[in-house]
């Protein structure tokens, strides 16, 4: 009986294994962020993939191809699979949507962007990390209209596009309609999924939201920093916390690792997903993507195209004559604790001092993008920006072959001393160029 | 004459027309299922007794046991709640075993068992008792912060991971004394009974050899739910009982309030004067029952619809066993063939506690004969409660003789014994004792010296005899008893929901990553496979499906 119903299911499936060999509509992936078309329905959609891959990787040879038999991929020749760790598996759910329902095929315009840390900032190592994703849909303003954090397989896509939807229609049919009455449409929408925590969380927020008077949306009028995202996080970080530890048993740092694993499952953030879209949907992607994915990767995104010409052209410029000093701006989570240290104790004050000293130097203040970037551009040596001691500042010496990382922890003379060796070397230069 | 066909085709599917095939007659199932759809009444008049109650969770066994079919699981708003007493700390002058009872009683009665003995948990029954009982439960929900069900439980998995995660504090204070103490809600999940009568049949010796194979593996040690006659246990979270009709007959009991020849109901604790006038459910009715629940078809395998499907709940199945769940999640154990269990108890880490713990574990037991010339021999008939259906209970006493009676023994034998002043008690996270003592012959000649109505009615009876007596001596190995839970077979997995003892784990992933103590280095090979490949575990968990032709509820 059993062998029967598998015959029966074999012959089923090598039915449909020969419908799917006909000729279909191939998915590419683009550049993220490109302009696209205004002629161009309202109905379309981005689908952006951001990952954790190594962008200047990424942007000099895309990753290989899983290898993989002919008929698997006949089977998904619907889709192009995108240059990142999770190409295949977000390329699978693409394409079983886009088998469910082939109007997406028209409607959904994908992209994917590499955003990790470079070896450049993890001490030249790879990171060993568990990797990450998040997958944003947005219309073809780039507003955002929903997302998740993890690779999500083909039913929690298919959730997420029809709540993309619903949002964008929202949008489309009223142009009038303000942020506030978004907000309030997407707690209705979002609220009946959540549990208890969350549905308090969220109604507390929503109160401390309506506390603001609403504003009309329009694109790019909404708060361009990555504040804005980061403090919606840390008021829902705690609920997420609480959340994640009784869900999976995480108890200390120790489990972190364990969380970023699960954080690769879209039901891990689910919630959390939830309860943030309202107060984000319908903002420009473009400007708070960032702060998205600095909210739940912990470090800001690195991408491959940053533009410091700027600041590449001033360092050339300096070097030659001065060695250089760059401030490093903390991460955005890190932000709030104040550098050199406000402190009156001894070591407040060397570092007051210290700082000081720094900027009668040639400096510049420099994000972990920038300075990505520069090291990158360089070629100078790999500084690791994940250990425990968070950098301040980095001196480029005048052969620009070298370079000196300052930690937080180290003792504020080390770098006095650098900097008053350098003021003499410099000056001896310069006496000998007179 | 459909009914009939199908359980007929049942008893042929579970038993695979074997050697238990001549029990099952379609007549005793049928009795046995309409058994337990029955919504049991208040006074059966049939019988003479109480009928359902007066204290019970549910109002028949397919109120609870219906996912997929009767007899299935149960959602977690059917859960059985206890609150158990983590520790308590009792400050004031001669604190004795009476102060106990008193000062544990602010916090609920129910721990003051009906003998005067005082217990660390209590099972809080759904439905019935008195008023004053219901108003008192009603106090003791205030202090736990979930949302419950109209049937008792918690609304779903969050509510149940909430409750457990928030202690409830007491304190009282009289003129004298002042009890604090920490006390949690713990809940029990309703185990699905589909291939119940299959596990009956596996053998003790084919988990005794489970338990040795496992001995050698580097990081599971399963051990046999043995029990205090000699037997495994096979049912029940921490396999506390040995057989299936000893389930039914205890479930009978304590879900529904049926006393049985063999299992008092549970008692109101405000109305300890009550008593059943008989019993409320007939040996022939369990016997039926257990028939009925033998019949249950086993959980299948569910035929993914693609090829792609099926590859991929194929490479799952490879998966489980590759990183480790198949030592714990045996496929196959005798006749249970796809069982995905062991049916062992595995230590399952912190996290998973629960103060209704798994019987201690009998490693050896000796035979022994003794003689006793003197021995003051004190008997009584103990009456019901909840707490053992559920795992075994720690009794709260101090060995300080009250000081009332001090003064006496101190005239008399000279005992120096000082008043106890403070009282701390923490639930033991091991057996206290190593060793344990069962009897088989007590043979006696000597005379009746006292004999005591006690103030609850029962008879006390004090006899100095002269004795020949043969008992076990029972070994206890200790084992972290609390956090003891035996393997839940898997089959059927995908319909069985929320999943965990208490229907924490809302989906499989979370089960999975809430296993910890042995399993925790299975639980990171699961987390360290690849993003696909995690998935494909899952799916084929998903393809373990109740049996298709489960019986339905009629109403």
């Amino acid at each position: 009986m059993r062998f029967i119903a598998i015959l029966i299911s074999l012959l089923a499936s090598t039915q449909a294994f020969s419908q799917k060999l006909e000729p279909a509509t191939v998915l590419k992936w683009a550049e993220p962020f490109g302009a696209i078309s205004s002629a161009v329905d309202d109905s379309q959609m981005v689908l952006l993939v951001v990952t954790d891959d190594d962008p200047f990787q990424s942007k000099a040879a895309p990753r290989s191809q899983p290898k993989s038999d002919t008929k698997q991929v006949e089977v998904e020749r619907v889709i192009e699979e995108p240059p990142v760790w999770c190409g295949r598996l977000i390329a699978k759910a693409i394409g079983k949507a886009v088998k469910v329902r082939p109007d997406l095929s028209d409607k959904l315009s994908l992209q994917a962007l590499s955003a990790g840390l470079p070896p450049e900032l993890t001490g030249g190592a790879s990171s060993n990390q568990p990797s990450r994703a998040i997958v944003f849909l947005c219309d073809t303003r780039y507003r955002l209209l929903a997302f998740c954090v993890g690779v999500p397989d083909v039913d929690q896509l298919m959730t997420m596009i029809e709540d993309a939807q619903d949002v964008n229609q929202s949008l489309s049919l009223d142009p009038e309609l303000t942020h506030h009455d978004l907000v309030h449409a997407l707690v209705d929408r979002n609220q009946p999924r959540l549990d208890r925590l969350w549905r308090n969380t969220l109604h507390e927020v929503t109160l401390a939201f309506d506390a603001k008077p609403g504003q009309p949306i329009r694109v790019m009028d909404l708060d361009p920093t990555v504040e804005r995202v980061l403090e919606l996080d840390a008021m829902f970080k705690p609920a997420y916390e609480i959340d994640v530890r009784l869900r999976f048993g995480l108890n200390d740092a120790n489990d972190r690792r364990r969380l970023v694993i699960l954080e690769q499952h879209p039901q891990a953030r689910l919630s959390w997903c939830e309860v943030l879209t309202p107060f984000i949907a319908s903002f420009n992607l473009i400007d708070h993507w960032r702060g998205l994915v600095e909210s739940v990767w912990g470090f800001p995104p690195i991408t491959a195209d940053a533009d410091i010409n700027d600041l590449q052209t001033w360092v050339t410029e300096q070097l030659p004559s001065n060695p250089v000093v760059l401030v490093i701006r903390p991460t955005h989570q890190a932000a709030s604790l104040p550098w050199p240290p406000a402190t009156n104790d001894r070591r407040g004050k060397a570092w007051q001092k210290v700082h000081e000293q720094a900027l009668t130097h040639p400096y510049r203040k420099v994000d972990y993008q920038q300075l990505a970037s520069l090291l990158h551009l360089r070629q100078l040596r790999p500084i690791d920006v994940l250990a425990s001691s968070p950098i301040r500042y980095i001196m480029l010496d005048r052969n620009a072959s070298t370079s000196a990382t300052i930690r937080e922890n180290d003792p504020p003379g080390r770098f006095a001393s650098m900097l008053n060796r350098s003021r003499l070397k410099t000056a001896e230069a310069e006496a000998r160029n007179r | 004459m459909l009914t009939r066909l199908f359980f007929l085709m049942v008893a042929v599917t579970t038993f695979g027309g074997g050697a238990l095939l001549h029990a099952v007659s379609p007549e005793t199932i049928e009795l046995g299922r309409g058994l337990f759809e029955r919504e049991w009444p208040v006074k059966d008049p049939r019988l003479g007794g109480d009928g359902l109650g007066p204290m019970f969770n549910g109002q028949s066994c397919v109120a609870c046991h219906n996912q997929g079919g009767v007899g299935g699981g149960g959602a977690a708003e059917f859960n059985a709640n206890t609150i158990g007493i983590e520790s308590m700390n009792i400050k004031g002058h001669s604190v004795d075993n009476d102060v106990i009872a008193s000062m544990v009683s602010k916090f609920h009665p129910g721990f003051v068992q009906l003998n005067g003995s005082v217990v660390n948990t209590f099972t809080i029954p759904h439905r019935g008792g008195s008023s004053a009982l219901r108003h008192l439960n009603d106090i003791l929900y205030q202090h736990v912060p979930t949302v419950r069900s109209e049937f008792g439980g918690s609304t779903d998995a969050s509510e149940v991971r909430h409750s457990y995660a928030t202690p409830i504090l007491f304190n009282y204070k009289n003129n004298s004394h002042e009890i604090t103490l920490r006390a949690r809600l713990f809940q029990r999940n309703t185990t699905a009974l589909f291939g119940a009568g299959i596990i009956d049949a596996v053998t003790d010796n084919q988990l005794m050899a489970l338990t040795k194979l496992q001995k050698a593996h580097p990081e599971i040690s399963g051990r046999p739910a043995s029990l205090r006659d000699g037997r495994i246990g096979k049912f029940g979270w921490r396999g506390n009982v040995g057989s299936l009709v000893e389930f039914i007959d205890q479930a009978c009991a304590n879900e529904l309030g049926l006393e049985t020849r063999r299992k008092p109901q549970p008692q109101d604790p405000l109305n300890r004067e009550y008593r059943n006038p008989t019993i409320d459910i007939t040996d022939a009715q369990i016997r039926a029952m257990h028939n009925f629940v033998s019949a249950l078809p086993v959980p299948t395998r569910r035929i993914p619809d693609t090829s792609d499907e099926r590859a991929e709940a194929s490479r799952g199945e490879q998966v489980f066993n590759s990183v480790g769940c198949a030592v714990c999640h045996v496929p196959n154990l005798g006749v249970a063939q796809g069982i995905y269990s062991d049916l062992l108890l595995h230590e399952m880490g912190h996290e998973l506690i629960d103060l209704n713990h798994a019987e201690p574990y009998v490693v050896r037991r000796t035979p022994i004969v003794r003689h006793d010339y003197t021995e003051l021999v004190t008997t009584e008939r103990s009456l019901g409660s909840m707490g053992a259906y559920y795992g075994a209970t720690t009794t709260i006493k101090t060995n300080a003789i009250p000081i009332r009676r001090q003064s006496f023994q101190a005239t008399n034998r000279r005992l120096t014994r000082k008043p106890t002043r403070d009282y701390k008690f923490v639930a033991p996270e091991y057996p206290s004792q190593k060793l344990n003592f069962i009897d088989l012959i007590n043979e006696q000649i000597g005379n009746e010296t006292d004999e005591q109505i006690l103030s609850d009615g029962r008879q006390q009876i004090t006899e100095e005899k002269l004795s020949v007596h043969a008992y076990i001596r029972l070994h206890y190995e200790p084992t972290r008893f609390n956090q003891e839970w035996r393997t839940p077979p898997l089959w059927g997995v995908a319909d069985s929901a929320p999943y965990m003892h208490d229907g924490r784990a809302e989906t499989l992933l979370e089960s999975i990553t809430m296993h910890d103590g042995e399993a925790s280095g299975t639980r990171d090979r699961f987390l360290n496979l690849s993003l696909s490949d995690r998935p494909a575990l899952i799916a084929f968990l998903e393809t373990l499906v109740a049996p298709s032709n489960a019986p339905q509820p009629r109403s």
